[in-house]
C-alpha cells in the first residue's frame, strides 16, 4: 500500500486479493448479507446471473478501506459510490484514490475500482475536511 | 410501480449497538489492519472513545439486519429483481463501537426511467446517537424492475 500524494494527485492505491468464493464468502459472513448470489453457482443462475458475482457493498468497503488510508474517520464528511458493473469470480482490483481541493476548507477524492485492464467497476466520491493533520500516520 | 403514497414513511426504526468484536471481524474481512479498529487501547491512544466504525459498516445493519426483503415486499419489490445503483454516507461526526445508534430508515423517492420499465428507488436513514443528535445519513438507491417484479409474482 502507499499513502503519499504524487504529481497526478494520488494519495492511495490499494491492490485487492483477487475476489474468490472464500472472499465473498467471508465477507458475507462479517456483514450479515447471506445470499448465496454472490458465492452459489446455482444459486446465481436461479436469480438471472450468469455467475456469482462480489457484493456491492464488498467493494464499497474496499474503496472505504482506501478512503481510511487518506482520512481519519472525524474528517470524514460524505462518501458515496456508484455501481457500474457486477464484479465477477476471479477478478483483481486495485482501489485510487486520487485528491483535488473541494470547497474552501474541504478536499474531495475520487475513489475508483479499478481491474488490471483498467476498467472501473465501481467509483466513489468522498469529502473530507483538509486539516492539517487529516491523514492517518503512515503505516 | 412502486407505490408514490408510500414516500416518506418511516419504513424501519430500531436501535443497534455495534459490538467492538463486530468492528474488527468486518475490518479483517476487507483486510483492513488499522489498529483503532482491533484495539480499545489502540482507539484511546488515537483519541476516540471507543473504536469507531469503519466508513461502510453501518449499511450492513441498516440493510440486512432490518429484513430489507421484507420491507421491499411490503412495497411491492421484488429484492432479487433490483439491483443497488449507488450507496451514500454523510457523517457529522465518527460513530463509535457500542455506542446506541438509532436507525430511522424512510422510502425517499420514486423516479420512474425508460417510461417505466425502471424505476430508481431511494431510501434514506437517518442515524442519531443517545442524546437524538444526528450523526450520520445513509442513502441506499436501487433500480427496480417493475414489469419484472409484476411477471414473476
Amino acid at each position: 500500500m502507499t499513502n503519499h500524494s504524487d504529481d497526478n494527485g494520488e494519495w492511495a492505491r490499494i491492490e485487492f486479493p483477487e475476489i474468490t468464493r472464500e472472499v465473498t464468502h467471508a465477507f458475507a459472513l462479517a456483514s450479515g448479507d447471506a445470499n448465496p448470489i454472490h458465492f452459489d453457482d446455482a444459486a446465481a443462475r436461479a436469480a438471472g446471473f450468469p455467475a456469482p458475482f462480489a457484493q456491492g457493498m464488498l467493494i464499497t468497503a474496499w474503496l472505504g478501506r482506501v478512503l481510511g488510508a487518506c482520512a481519519k474517520p472525524e474528517t470524514i464528511l460524505s462518501f458515496t459510490t456508484r455501481f457500474l458493473a457486477p464484479v465477477p469470480l476471479g477478478t483483481r482490483l486495485t482501489g485510487i484514490a486520487t485528491a483535488r481541493a473541494g470547497e474552501p476548507g474541504t478536499l474531495a477524492l475520487r475513489l475508483s475500482a479499478v481491474d488490471i485492464t483498467g476498467k472501473s467497476y465501481a467509483e466513489g466520491e468522498a469529502l473530507i475536511s483538509a486539516t492539517p493533520d487529516s491523514r492517518p500516520e503512515n503505516s | 410501480m412502486v407505490d408514490t403514497a408510500r414516500i416518506g414513511t418511516v419504513i424501519s426504526d430500531r436501535t443497534i449497538r455495534v459490538p467492538a468484536a463486530r468492528v474488527a471481524a468486518f475490518a479483517t474481512a476487507i483486510g483492513d489492519s488499522a489498529p483503532h479498529y482491533h484495539s480499545d487501547d489502540a482507539a484511546k491512544a488515537a483519541g476516540y472513545a471507543g473504536r469507531p466504525l469503519p466508513p461502510t459498516l453501518l449499511f450492513t445493519y441498516d440493510v440486512v439486519e432490518s429484513g430489507i426483503e421484507q420491507q421491499f415486499a411490503a412495497l411491492g419489490i421484488r429484492f432479487d429483481a433490483s439491483l443497488h445503483g449507488e450507496q451514500r454516507f454523510r457523517y457529522f461526526r465518527p460513530l463509535l463501537a457500542e455506542e446506541p445508534l438509532r436507525l430511522v430508515r424512510r422510502l425517499a423517492s420514486i423516479e420512474p426511467k425508460r417510461g417505466g420499465e425502471m424505476e430508481i428507488v431511494t431510501f434514506e436513514t437517518e442515524v442519531l446517537d443517545g442524546a437524538g443528535l444526528r450523526c450520520a445519513v445513509l442513502q441506499m438507491v436501487m433500480v427496480v424492475f417493475p414489469r419484472k417484479a409484476a411477471t414473476a409474482s
